[in-house]
């Protein structure tokens, strides 16, 4: 590894510009704040788009619990009623809550870990826009008169062509996919940052226990949104190209979509549970002044609600006619996540305690959160009991419910941390005393709402009717929760007031306003797009109470890592994932249009799909692709070593496991591992559901299917010994084997489509669903094969000096994923061949 | 439109009328008292933790969070597992009904492998003796749902899911479908007739044979309208047509409501139906009849209704 | 391995041989109950308690043996994380035994 003592030119040092750190990392000015990457801007964007969406989606709730209030009311008539239902809960559980906590995640993070911002700054601000852009679709459904209406669950066959056949649920599932995109490329850039970016001495057991929260949330993401992905994909393909996937004349399954549905849609809801529970553990222990009382219990708590939560999706199924002993399973699972929450739940209580609680308003959202979720999560019990599931499922017990949990364990939460974290907004305290009306109102308003909404249910009121007839039993029942419902909203009009009051009239915020402990409280509020000037060594999970030197001096005068550095770029510290140990400096990204325009791109690509231009798919298909080259294309800043003070020096861009990229790297073959295994869970469902009709589909070719096995085998080798060469710094060889690998990967490929020629994706579900795994592999071949040709296309311009193997270890990382995927691919294939012939 | 529903017994969980709904019921009783006696337990405990100052003690997560729960769910797992071995226990039932959803009524079969007695919208079950429902979909999915009798079962294209249910009172019942099935979901209800066996065993050879004669002058009329105006083709009516494309209407006027369990049946809510079912009823195949003259359009109507 | 990293592992292990032992249930069920009746209850009964004692065995390693060094909230972690991942492999495998038949 070659060792500059000077910054030359090639080593990333930006020649003539401004290189003061509060240039290097200022804001862009005016509308070139668009082109902004910094993760303050972004995350705060997510956080105010997402509250925009949580205000439309209220006012739609308005309009059901008014179109409710009395019985046989012609408010709004049924298709609009079931467009209104069914925007409410797209737009609350896909476009509000999700993202506005990956806001929180995105801007809090790298604030509380002592990083300078996220590890993939351009990817977040991608993110954003797919977001934006995809509720934009959604939303614009409306102007056409075409808005959804099938429900948020979209169940087929409603949602086929032969029951939809307008373009309302294209609509749909485009947007939402586009929007989900946002979703995935957050809980990568999410985790990477977690792992590789935190303070000197943060070792994971020395983590706020946000950033754990967070950690197993961006996992969920990763592993949790893919199934309905692909689901997404799978019911478009239905509807344009006529697979059946979910046709049960031709051996498909309507089962199938809930079940991928749902294998998102339950850790969903842990998804959206988790950070709000991260941010009541923080703020709590503020207010209780003591730390969080069992750290240890509440990571096993959060780990095992991470993986038990994917173990419980089919108890939205209980009444599909599952067999008894799948019932069985599910409802003990169901059962079984009660302990962690209570685990959970009584850390709380046990912080409560330690210390002299003090009654903020976000407190009092804090002491709602534990009443109403509680009582969620009792009903919740309840339900996992499958005889009184099969009498509450579909009825107004679930609403309850599911409202108890969701705005009790996430808009309770979240309105607590508005309060709490509005300095970081505005500079700005939000008003204590309306701040306690705003709490009344929301939580009278939300109990007068829900609580009667239990016995509605029980009473026998299905969700989703637009009306019901008077004398039933349920007459008053609706109109006391309507009123309760217009109750809540007062509530949230207070807190909208309250934030347009405060901007001008709040009283400015001091350093550390509420006495937190936690990084993000560092500098004063008020302050510039930068983070740390230096990085200080962490030694205790409650930083600000446990060193006191962190608070005796100016914020920027507080010693630190890289307190010094004079790069001319925006850089922060590398970690290990484990011990936080500093590794390396880590080289971030200027502020840049090209993920917008990759955003747009997919965004024309999208939109054109819905209008069925398909030349205007392909122009935004290359914009999209462009714009990711362009992306990538930067040289390579491996093989440069700093003085990073303190006695410290550091490489720049590490080539290792434990690299930034690489962690980013894996994070994405997992997103693609849960893809493919949503395809791999498709195809043995149907196999084994549907067995007489897939048992009449056209074997692949035996010989092709042989020969994409040892393609496929060819490409994880090739990628393997990439990978060694890389890390030993044997550039060359690694170039070669990369090149090698793309042949091979073009082989696989060819192989594997030759084998499925005699298979017909329209005649059963069962061919389809290998073509659509075929598909899938192809697709990241494609990106192999590309990507290898990119880095030699780099090389050859000289954007990788010598001795800068990183990009050919990453390529070789994802290379080796995806032969995995095209050897269990071809296996499947062949087992195929041999059933085929076996019948 | 008149829509008071004051005909049925009871859509409500929590009444008994079916031993699946008894059941549940007793389980429903015993977890809403548990759980608001944990709810404030865990209140209660709280305000405590407000005003402690001694600190947090380990116990209180070990108790609360892992050894409580654990005991208090594996009493529940286990309560909830006899009321369904209970519920799920009857798999030979003397009488067999098929039910298919469609959008937005219910096709109905009694004894589907034998007789196969078809009617709409309607269901008898005998008193006290088990029925096993076999549910189907015509197009997408619905679920059977009678709160008082017994809890639901969806109805899924390419499927045939399995309900049995035993009814122990007498009475008639509202059901409705309870998965969202599209346009007139909340218009898709029906009734539940529960007969002592010998009145069921009775009603189901009145299904048998053709429907009840047209009598007076006025119904001849009606039923000559019925063929004339086109909704024979759609309709049946048993000795005149075999249609399957709409609902059955052989003992219409049999019927304490219309339009799948939505209106109380007299004649002007059955006229207004005829006249104008697009309003009543979106996305329903029938078209509206608003081009009858006001004598057809009663004359058909008193027939219809003196199908009993 | 460092004693962090180990005690890492400990925290996360049981919750992967929890989901390990959860497929497994769940295929062998889908495997007894669905069309292609590939096993019959018996075989499902003793694929899933052998598979239900292998993963008994690994979940409670952490908190039988528990490592040894580390950061003390990471093994209490681990301990508490053992302890829930084997209850939920215990329920999981609980839910076999209650019926005998797919039938429902």
């Amino acid at each position: 590894m070659s060792v500059a003592e000077e910054p030359a030119p090639c080593s990333g040092a930006r020649m003539g510009e401004d290189t003061t750190f509060e240039a290097v990392w200022d804001t862009p000015k005016g509308w070139r704040v668009l082109s902004s990457v910094s993760h303050r801007v972004v995350g705060r964007r997510f956080i105010y788009t997402g509250f925009v969406f949580f205000l439309i989606a209220g006012v739609l709730a308005l309009l059901v619990r008014t179109q409710l209030i009395v019985p046989g009311n012609d408010f709004l008539d049924l298709e609009t009623y079931n467009q209104v239902f069914t925007m409410h809960g797209t737009l609350m559980m896909f476009l509000f809550a999700i993202p506005i906590l990956e806001g929180f995640a995105v801007y809090l993070i790298p604030l509380m870990l002592g990083a300078r911002d996220l590890i993939f700054p351009r990817l977040g601000q991608f993110g954003y826009y797919c977001y934006l852009f995809g509720g934009i679709i959604v939303l614009s459904s409306f102007l056409f008169d075409a808005a959804p209406d099938g429900g948020w669950f979209m169940y087929v066959p409603l949602s086929t062509t032969d029951f939809t056949p307008d373009i309302s649920a294209d609509f749909w599932l485009i947007g939402i996919t586009f929007a989900e995109i946002a979703s995935v490329t957050a809980a990568v850039e999410l985790i990477t940052a977690i792992l590789c970016a935190r303070a000197p001495g943060m070792s994971l057991a020395k983590m706020p226990i946000f950033a754990w929260y967070i950690l197993i949330t961006a996992f969920m993401i990763a592993i949790g949104f893919p199934p309905l992905i692909i689901g997404s994909i799978l019911l478009e393909a239905e509807r344009l190209l006529g697979l059946p996937f979910f046709d049960p004349l031709a051996g498909g399954d309507p089962l199938l979509w809930q079940h991928l549905f749902w294998l998102f849609g339950h850790p969903e809801v842990y998804i959206i549970f988790l950070p709000a529970a991260g941010m009541v553990a923080t703020m709590l222990p503020t207010f209780v002044g003591a730390p969080l009382f069992g750290y240890g219990f509440a990571v096993a708590a959060v780990v095992s609600m991470g993986f038990i939560s994917f173990g419980l999706w089919a108890h939205h199924m209980f009444a599909t006619g599952l067999p008894i002993l799948s019932l069985s399973l599910f409802s003990a699972a169901s059962t079984m996540v009660a302990v962690p929450t209570g685990v959970q739940i009584f850390c709380f209580i046990a912080t409560l305690a330690s210390g002299r609680p003090r009654l903020t308003t976000p407190m009092l959202f804090i002491l709602g959160f534990l009443a109403i979720f509680v009582l969620g999560g009792l009903t919740g019990v309840m339900l996992a009991s499958v005889p009184f599931n099969w009498q509450a499922h579909d009825s107004y017990f679930v609403v309850a419910h599911l409202h108890y949990v969701l705005i009790g364990g996430m808009v309770f939460p979240l309105f607590g941390a508005f309060y709490y974290w509005a300095p970081h907004f505005s500079g700005r305290m939000l008003s204590e005393r309306l701040g306690r009306w705003v709490f009344w109102l929301m939580f009278i308003g939300f109990n007068t709402t829900f609580l009667l909404m239990h016995l509605t249910g029980l009473r026998g009121m299905p969700r989703r009717i637009a009306t019901y007839p008077e004398g039933i039993g349920w007459d008053r029942l609706n109109m006391l929760s309507s009123i309760g419902s217009y109750i809540l909203a007062a509530g949230v009009a207070l807190f909208v007031y309250d934030v347009f009051r405060s901007l001008r009239r709040g009283p400015l915020a001091p350093r550390n306003p509420w006495g937190a402990a936690t990084l993000e409280w560092l500098y004063p509020p008020v302050t510039p797009g930068f983070n740390f000037h230096g990085i200080p060594p962490v030694h205790s999970r409650e930083p600000l109470w446990d060193q006191p030197e962190l608070l005796e001096r100016e914020a920027h005068e507080v010693d630190g890592l890289m307190h010094g550095l004079r790069d001319g770029r925006r850089e922060t510290l590398g970690c290990d994932p484990v011990t936080g140990a500093p590794l390396y400096i880590l080289r971030l990204p200027h502020p840049t249009w090209v993920p917008m325009i990759a955003a747009a791109g997919l965004a024309l690509m999208f939109g054109a799909t819905l209008a069925s231009v398909y030349w205007l798919c392909a122009l935004g298909g290359v914009i999209a692709l462009a714009a990711f080259a362009v992306w990538a294309w930067e040289p390579s800043d491996s093989g440069v070593e700093r003085d990073v003070g303190m006695g410290t020096t550091l490489p720049v861009n590490l080539v290792d496991r434990r690299s930034h990229t690489h962690v980013g790297i894996v994070g994405t073959m997992l997103v693609l591992m849960a893809l493919f295994a949503s395809l791999i869970f498709g195809l043995l469902y149907l196999w084994n559901t549907q067995p007489q009709i897939a048992a009449t589909m056209a074997a692949p070719l035996a010989v092709p299917s042989g020969l994409a096995g040892i393609a496929g085998l060819a490409v994880a080798l090739f990628g393997q010994f990439t990978r060694h060469f890389a890390l030993q710094g044997r550039t060359g060889r690694a170039a070669l084997l990369a090149q090698l690998t793309a042949i091979a990967a073009l082989l696989s490929g060819a192989s594997l489509g030759w084998a499925l020629l005699p298979v017909d994706p329209r005649a059963t579900a069962f061919g389809a669903t290998l073509w659509a795994i075929a598909g899938f592999v192809a697709i990241n071949l494609c990106v192999v094969v590309f990507w290898a040709l990119f880095n030699a296309a780099r090389k050859l311009a000289g954007r990788v000096g010598p001795g800068q193997s990183l990009p050919d270890f990453n390529l070789a990382t994802f290379a080796k994923g995806t032969g995995l995927m095209v050897i269990i691919s071809a296996a499947f294939c062949l087992a195929g061949t041999l059933g085929g012939a076996a019948q | 439109m008149d829509s008071t529903l004051g005909i049925f017994n009871s859509q409500n969980a929590l009444t008994d009328a079916g031993q699946g709904a008894a059941q549940t019921l007793w389980l429903t009783w015993i977890m809403t008292a548990a759980g608001i006696a944990i709810f404030v337990l865990v209140m209660g405990f709280i305000a405590l933790a407000w005003r402690a100052r001694g600190g947090g003690r380990t116990w209180w997560i070990v108790g609360g969070g892992v050894v409580f729960p654990v005991v208090a769910l594996a009493a529940l797992f286990a309560a909830s597992t006899v009321v369904l071995r209970g519920i799920a226990g009857h798999m030979d039932a003397p009488h067999v009904i098929e039910v298919t959803g469609k959008q937005f009524w219910w096709d109905v079969v009694y004894d589907p492998e034998g007789r196969a007695l078809r009617d709409s919208n309607e269901i008898v079950l005998p008193l006290g003796e088990p029925v096993e429902i076999r549910l189907k979909s015509a197009d997408v999915i619905h679920s059977f749902w009678v709160p008082s009798i017994a809890g639901k079962m969806d109805m899924i294209p390419g499927r045939v899911n399995r309900l049995t249910v035993t009814a122990t009172k007498a009475g008639r019942f509202r059901g409705q479908c309870a998965e969202f099935c599209g346009l007139s979901h909340p218009l898709m209800a029906f009734e539940v007739v529960v007969l002592p066996p010998g009145d069921y065993a009775a009603f189901l050879a009145s299904l048998d044979g053709e429907a009840r004669d047209a009598v007076t002058p006025t119904e001849r009329r009606g039923a000559e309208i019925f063929q004339s105006a086109g909704c024979i083709a759609c309709h049946r009516v048993r000795g005149l047509s075999e249609a399957r494309i709409g609902p059955d209407l052989s003992r219409l006027g049999a019927r304490a409501a219309l339009g799948a369990g939505m209106w109380e049946m007299n004649t002007g809510n059955l006229a207004g139906w005829i006249a104008d079912v697009g309003d009543m009823k979106p996305g329903a195949q029938m078209p509206s009849y608003n081009h009858l003259s006001g004598p057809d359009l009663r004359a058909l109507v008193a027939w219809l209704e003196s199908l009993t | 391995m460092s004693p962090i990293r180990r005690s890492l592992l400990c925290v996360i292990g049981p919750g992967i041989v929890w989901a390990v032992h959860f497929t497994t249930v769940y295929a062998l069920i889908s495997a007894a109950c669905a069309p292609r009746d590939l096993i019959d209850y018996p075989g499902l009964l003793l694929s899933g308690g052998l598979a239900t004692v292998f993963a008994l065995g690994l979940c409670l390693l952490p908190v039988l043996c528990p490592p040894r060094a580390g950061p003390p909230e990471l093994i209490r972690a681990a301990f508490w994380s053992g302890l829930i991942f084997s209850l939920a492999v215990l329920a999981n495998a609980g839910a076999l035994v209650f019926f005998q038949s797919c039938g429902g």
